[in-house]
């Protein structure tokens, strides 16, 4: 039977909705996938609607043969494989849309439908925002409706109908969803590793370099770095500085890591410890920012010399973990030879300026923090100026050009400039680059970086007080450190919009508050996973992951159980107080036993009467039996105990023989 | 009926044919005797459901999970919806007009719902007939012909009621076994010549001349008597309706169709000779009688006298 309804034939109103549905499933990968693809799939489609229209035939095998051999071939030449994210989902997107040209029977129908609901997953891959939720709850609204109308038949208000059901189907389905969503267990991936090329290219951060003009060319986007919440006290403007990758090697005006770092130093911690809690947005690098100076890396990532916490792998997927800080710390107290030289060389020529100056200033400087006054000195009263636009600086001697003839420039400009005067005058320095600052959202209780936030600044090395970060930004522009970069910068107009902070714009006002929105999902939604799933467990008091399945377990024994028994009690028969009716209702379970069942509102007799109809063996006993019955129990006056013990045992000897 | 399967298959359908007693309409569909099975496109559907559970756990894709959970736990709201779709529904009544052997009986099947929601695309089957499929609003008639081969009561095979609503992951059914059966007169055939006489001993039991049509007596209602002639007044007091019962008199004298006087036919011929008779002198209005071995019927005239000789040579034996 179940052959015929699969094989039944669809209507040409059918596949007008098959198509139609492909056509919004298919909708929000446009973005996403080779402007070739989608046009293949859309001609696809409109070749399908013409089709139905004019209730064309559809193409022959061999047609649709080819047809699916030269996605396969394009999908190939395109990417090189036919599997992985991209060209996996091309040529899903392209077979769903050649299917449509086969649509004849119930079972074409329910491959389409399996397909839309794996090309809805997909979309998943690309994006997790919240637009790709709307889309989501569009997508599987349309199908499930899709899945009703089918299942429905012709009428007036049929696609009305369908929809309906749809979202009663999915509102009746939320709190299952939800509960599985929570407490299906979670296993760590991947499980079979993630694709190459995931399609994420362009992803800003900090770089492994600082040359020139990088830190700048990142201040000027708005984008968001990193969210974070404090645990507890937030610390002031001056102590929000987000240690980043840690450069030792200047060359060719390029600060950088030319051989692999000297081992980390160890961090001690001089204040109360910070938990922090950050939401890390995907930059492709290994750093794991964090407020200077970090304590204690995840289980499995590691530390870099600087200081710096650096995951296992680059970060491409929005992440979240939480640090733990000090604001006040002794860090690298020991310096080995190998890290004094590295800390110390410099170019063997170039910028003679800047050299002398500094053998100026060693010469007459009788300790560490003597010479780095001086530098502060310097920037403080020449008058440099902090710009996002400062003036090119020549390849050669760009040092002496910066600190005597421009005098104007960004972050990076500075903290090389200093860490280059620290080193020629003989005290180990080193570039820090990370963020500086942090604004609070407008909704919500947490912390914003952005790229704007973008800082670099150097760490010189003091005996027994080990790195002490030095910023000469500091120097020029305080309000950078104290405020925002908005309110150091003169020519506010490069920053990007959302990174000048205008508190009064109201876009500005909105954009704020459809961050908040965003962190919320990102926090509460997007990272729930295997880590937040243990943590959830444990608050329930179920312990670790195995006690919380046993317990689970346990819970839907219970319940089912619970249920049947529920059941079983609602259904139990009615025990009778009186000998006599136990005695018939037995009879009748006998009879029962043999599909004799009494219909409702049938009499004794007439059962009777109709069993000797079916089995004419049962002559005379039944009927005598029902007759006998009747008189106990409506005879007036009523019979006495002796016949009614007769009777009971005339009932009880009732059987009913394997025959007619 | 189809042969009795053999193996799981039928050791089930005759559990559930056991537990299918034959009752005469009003038939409620019992939740008790509702049975749910998958069907292959939920096989299909737990499939996609795995791969995509798969997929998410890989790419740790929260939204993946959430469709992945949203569409698993759809597919079970949905086997309850099926299930819903079903119970509290009653077959009321079936309707079966008489036919002649040979022809369709078309059969009107009344249901009727006990909520309120309207029930979709339900399938009916009947035995090996094709499944029809129909939707229930508060008062539903479903026509369905059912093909007859031989005269007699032809008992209403075993029908599957059946609901695929709303996804089709679920086939959700049940069984009815309705204590009705359909009555399948001889197909009139024949080319012996029409008594037109009364027979030999027949009686002409009129003492009334004339068309006139005279009370003669109360009967209780049967089926197939004319409304007009219940007496109401008398009704009343009754626990059923009384007939007032005319008798007829015809100017033209009754003619007598006797089993006997076709002895030169076999048992199946007699028989279609007779109901043609039975059907031409109707049609044509005459008064005439049927004599069988063991009965006689008339002689009398009109549709209910035409149906108690179609039904006796149905059921002779």
């Amino acid at each position: 039977m179940s052959r015929h309804v699969s094989a039944m034939r669809l209507g040409t109103r059918e596949r007008g909705v098959l198509v139609g549905l492909v056509a919004l499933i298919m909708a929000p990968h446009v973005m996403h996938l080779p402007w070739w693809v989608s046009a293949l799939v859309a001609a696809l489609l409109i070749w399908q609607g013409i089709a139905l229209a004019r209730r064309h035939r559809p193409p022959p095998l061999i047609v649709r043969a080819l047809l699916t051999a030269a996605c396969f071939a394009g999908v190939f030449a395109a990417f090189g494989r036919v599997n992985g994210q991209d060209a996996g989902v091309s040529l899903l997107v392209l077979m769903l849309g050649l299917k449509l040209s086969e649509l004849t029977r119930a079972r074409d129908a329910y491959v389409v439908l399996t397909l839309c609901c794996f090309v809805l997953a997909t979309q998943f891959l690309f994006s997790q925002s919240m637009a790709m939720a709307a889309s989501l709850v569009i997508g599987v609204w349309a199908v499930i409706a899709a899945f009703v109308y089918l299942h429905t038949l012709p009428g007036a208000h049929r696609s009305g109908h369908a929809l309906r059901e749809s979202a009663a189907l999915l509102g009746l389905a939320v709190p299952i969803a939800v509960a599985l969503f929570l407490l299906f267990p979670r296993l760590p991936g991947p499980l079979w590793g993630l694709p190459a090329n995931d399609g994420r290219t362009g992803l800003t951060g900090l770089s492994d370099r600082m040359s020139p003009g990088a830190i700048e060319r990142l201040a000027r986007s708005g984008a968001v770095a990193f969210r974070a919440r404090f645990d507890g006290p937030v610390p002031s403007p001056d102590q929000r500085y987000w240690r980043g990758p840690v450069f030792w090697d200047l060359a060719g005006g390029t600060w950088q890591n030319r051989a692999a770092p000297p081992p980390p130093g160890d961090v001690e911690a001089l204040s109360a410890p910070l938990r922090i809690d950050i939401t890390l947005e995907p930059n492709g690098k290994r750093w794991l920012l964090a407020l200077d100076a970090p304590l204690k890396a995840r289980p499995g990532d590691g530390r870099t010399t600087g200081g710096t916490l650096v995951a296992e792998a680059p970060i491409k997927e929005r992440i979240r973990y939480v640090e733990r800080s000090a604001t006040s710390y002794r860090l690298g107290l020991d310096l080995s030879p190998a890290t004094r030289r590295r800390a110390l060389a410099l170019p063997t020529h170039g910028n003679p300026r800047a050299r002398a100056l500094a053998q100026r200033w060693a010469a007459a400087a009788d300790s560490t923090p003597a010479i780095v006054n001086q530098a502060r000195a310097l920037f403080r009263h020449e008058p440099f100026r902090y710009t996002l636009s400062p003036p090119r600086t020549p390849r050669e001697d760009s040092i002496d050009a910066f600190l005597f003839r421009t005098r104007a420039g960004f972050c990076e400009h500075y903290a090389g400039a200093f860490t280059f005067l620290m080193r020629a005058a003989g005290v180990p320095a080193r570039v820090v680059t990370g963020f500086l600052g942090a604004r609070k959202a407008d909704y919500g209780d947490y912390w914003i970086v952005r790229n704007a936030d973008a800082h670099a600044w150097s760490e010189v090395w003091i005996a027994g007080r080990g790195w002490v970060r030095v910023d000469p930004t500091a120097a020029v522009a305080p309000a950078r450190i104290d405020d925002s970069i908005a309110a150091a910068v003169a020519d506010r107009g490069d920053l990007a919009f959302m990174a000048r902070g205008d508190d009064r714009d109201p876009w500005f006002q909105a954009r704020m508050a459809w961050d908040g929105i965003n962190a919320a999902w990102n926090q509460w939604f997007l990272a729930y996973g295997p880590a937040l799933q243990e943590k959830l467990f444990s608050r329930l008091g179920l312990g670790g992951f195995g006690p919380a399945l046993a317990v689970l377990t346990g819970l839907i024994v219970a319940a089912l159980g619970l249920i049947s028994l529920l059941l079983a009690w609602r259904m139990r028969p009615t025990r009778s107080p009186d000998g006599v009716v136990r005695a018939w209702l037995r009879v009748e379970r006998r009879l029962a036993r043999r599909g004799l069942i009494r219909i409702t509102g049938e009499t004794p007799g007439a059962l009777a009467a109709r069993a000797v109809r079916r089995r004419p063996s049962l002559a005379p006993e039944l009927p005598e039996l029902a007759a006998q019955y009747t008189q106990m129990r409506y005879a007036y006056p009523a019979p006495g105990p002796a016949a009614r013990r007769a009777f009971m045992r005339r009932a009880a000897r009732f059987r009913i023989g394997r025959g007619r | 009926m189809a042969a009795p399967r053999r193996g799981i298959g039928g050791f089930v359908a005759r559990q559930i044919d056991r537990r299918t007693p034959r009752t005469p309409p009003p038939l409620a569909v019992s939740p008790r005797r509702l049975y749910i099975l998958p069907t292959a496109a939920c096989g299909l559907f737990a499939l996609l459901l795995l791969v995509m559970t798969l997929g998410a756990t890989n790419y740790g894709n929260n939204l993946a999970f959430v469709l992945t959970f949203w569409l698993g736990a759809v597919g079970l709201v949905s086997m309850h919806r099926a299930h819903r779709n079903l119970s509290g529904l009653t077959l009321d009544e079936i309707q079966a007009a008489p036919v002649f052997a040979g022809d369709t009986a078309r059969l009107n099947l009344v249901f009727t719902r006990r909520a309120r929601r309207d029930r979709r695309r339900l399938g009916i089957t009947l035995g090996s007939t094709a499944t029809r499929f129909f939707d229930v609003g508060p008062h539903t008639t479903v026509e369905i012909d059912l093909p007859t081969t031989r005269r007699g009561r032809l008992a209403l095979p075993t029908m599957r009621l059946e609901s695929r609503y709303p996804l089709g992951l679920f086939r959700c059914w049940t069984q009815l076994a309705p204590d009705v059966s359909v009555m399948v007169h001889p197909r009139p055939h024949g080319d012996s010549a029409t008594p037109t006489g009364p027979a030999d001993g027949a009686v002409e039991s009129s003492p009334h001349g004339g068309n006139e049509t005279e009370f003669a007596g109360l009967r209780a209602y049967r089926d197939g008597d004319p409304a007009r002639d219940i007496d109401w007044k008398h009704s009343a007091r009754r626990p059923h309706l009384l007939v007032r019962e005319r008798a007829r008199s015809g100017g033209a004298p009754s003619a007598c169709f006797d089993y006997g006087a076709l002895d030169h036919l076999a048992l199946e011929a007699r028989l279609s000779q007779l109901a043609l008779w039975i059907v031409e002198a109707d049609a044509a209005g005459r008064r005439y009688e049927l004599v069988l071995p063991e009965a006689r019927y008339g002689p009398d005239q009109g549709p209910r006298h035409r149906r108690v000789c179609l039904d006796a040579l149905a059921v002779f034996s």
